[in-house]
């Protein structure tokens, strides 16, 4: 009995064995895939590749010719501009135009900014201000003398990838100023009923703070452009002098005000421009 | 499940279409980003405009506050029935007019280097007891900001005061700016 079982036990394992063993052939025979006629042609090299990326293919140097391909490709979908690429030559002019709608201060500056790769630009803004107001219900006559003021700092351009006629910046500044001011006030106690007068003469004092600009420049003719840019700026040090602190900062504006605003004209200088990519390399207009 | 319906419908009866409009967005992708930047701009300089509401928070002119504590402790107390008034003022007029006082703001001359104040305390017993009090001090021009003007602030070089009520004066801030801030301690008697 116990032998009859043994050998019924054999005889399914070997049938097993064999099932299995058949089965294991037909999946290895799936592995094989016939050459199918629409993949098996001779593919043409494309428009921009370079006859010396053909020649490496067929000379047999594939790893150098893939690299090459690797690079071109990458050059082509980012196209880089020179590390020279520009010089503006810019102005600003948004507030004396305002000062003659009746603001009480200006700020006006020239600057001249470094487009490198068409990426990262440092700028240097020299400028002068001046002001002068006499608020209604107040007792005072602030002016503060025509003063310089400089600017340095750097942009980086968000549309590095196309034509630099159009450019969106954010950027940061250095400003500092050196200046004076002269103040006329009238004095009146109630309870005394006594009326001065008094003026400071010759009021100086200097600043440095610093700027996080936001802006855009936009080609309007020719190399002549314009550009606008919203300021947000925080003062480091002001020097108060014994008889007050400073309304007006050359450059900064009124201390209160953490915002500033400008409008520049600017005239590009090409550099390099025989290194700039060709406008049919994915250069947008 | 209801978006993916949707977006095969849309891929499957207007795939034209919708290519179409994303190769324009594409293609304008420079000039929408421009615009844009156009708009975050003119409202950035359209709030430039109403920044700063040009109130002044603190006081309008430059004038010594005066505090009343107990003597030899810190405890601040308020006297009763107190009258106080400027040698000199014009009209003689009464600063404070029998009342109780907490804080006692003191109105200083800038045509003079010292004033004189007159503090009548009404005593337990019904009567009144008045002190002189003078201070001196060097007027000093001050452009405090444009929303709260130009005034004088004043350095106190010194107190003096008659000792019929008052136990001592000590000045704990010479300055006198246009910032509440107590710049003499009176000390008072306990009763």
């Amino acid at each position: 009995m116990t032998r009859r079982l043994t050998t019924y036990l054999m005889t399914l394992l070997v049938a097993v064995a064999t099932w299995a063993q058949d089965t294991t052939t037909v999946s290895q025979g799936r592995h094989i895939t016939p050459v199918r006629p629409s993949t098996n042609v001779v593919k043409q090299p494309g428009r921009d590749v370079s006859p010396e990326l053909i020649e490496q293919y067929i000379t047999g140097d594939t790893l150098a010719a893939q690299r090459k391909a690797r690079e071109d490709s990458v050059r082509r979908s980012y196209p880089r501009y020179p590390r020279l690429t520009s010089l503006w030559l810019g102005a600003n002019f948004i507030d004396p135009l305002l000062m003659a709608l009746g603001q009480d201060y200006a700020s006006t500056d020239v600057h001249a900014t470094l487009n490198l790769w068409n990426r990262l630009q440092p700028t240097l803004e020299l400028g002068m201000g001046w002001g002068k107001t006499t608020p209604d219900d107040m007792n005072f006559t602030y002016r503060a003398k025509v003063s310089p003021y400089i600017k340095v700092g750097a942009n980086y351009n968000f549309l590095f990838k196309s034509r630099p006629d159009y450019q969106a910046f954010v950027g940061l500044r250095l400003g500092a100023s050196t200046f004076g001011y002269d103040i006329t006030a009238h004095y009146y106690n109630s309870y005394w009923q006594e009326e001065q007068r008094f003026e400071l003469r010759g009021e100086r004092s200097h600043a440095l703070w610093g700027e996080v600009v936001a802006g855009l420049k936009v080609k309007i003719y020719d190399r002549w452009s314009l550009g606008w840019t919203v300021r947000w700026h925080h003062l480091f040090k002001c020097k108060n002098t014994e008889h007050g602190r400073p309304w007006y900062i050359p450059g900064y504006g009124p201390r209160s005000r953490a915002l500033a605003f400008s409008i520049s004209a600017y005239y590009t200088l090409p550099l390099s421009q025989d290194k700039w990519p060709k406008r049919d390399e994915k250069v947008k207009e | 499940m209801v978006f993916l319906h949707i977006s095969s419908y849309i891929a499957k009866v207007n795939r034209h279409k919708l290519m179409s409009s994303c190769s324009y967005v594409l293609k304008n992708k420079q000039t929408d980003l421009v615009s844009l930047c156009t708009y975050v701009l003119i409202f950035c300089s359209l709030c430039l405009v109403g920044c700063g509401d040009g109130s002044c928070y603190d006081n309008g002119s430059a004038v010594p506050m005066a505090r009343f504590y107990q003597s030899g402790t810190t405890t601040q107390v308020n006297p009763t029935g107190m009258t106080v008034s400027a040698i000199g003022a014009p009209g003689d007029t009464l600063l404070v007019n029998n009342a109780t006082v907490s804080d006692l703001h003191l109105p200083l001359r800038v045509s003079t280097g010292s004033t004189q104040w007159l503090m009548t305390f009404a005593a337990s017993d019904g009567t009144t007891v008045t002190d002189t009090v003078t201070i001196a001090y060097h007027p000093v021009e001050y452009f405090a900001s444009v929303e709260c003007g130009a005034m004088y602030y004043f350095d106190i070089t010194g107190v003096t005061h008659t000792d019929n009520m008052i136990d001592s004066v000590v000045v704990s801030q010479p300055r006198v700016t246009h910032v509440d801030q107590v710049n003499l301690r009176i000390y008072l008697p306990t009763n």
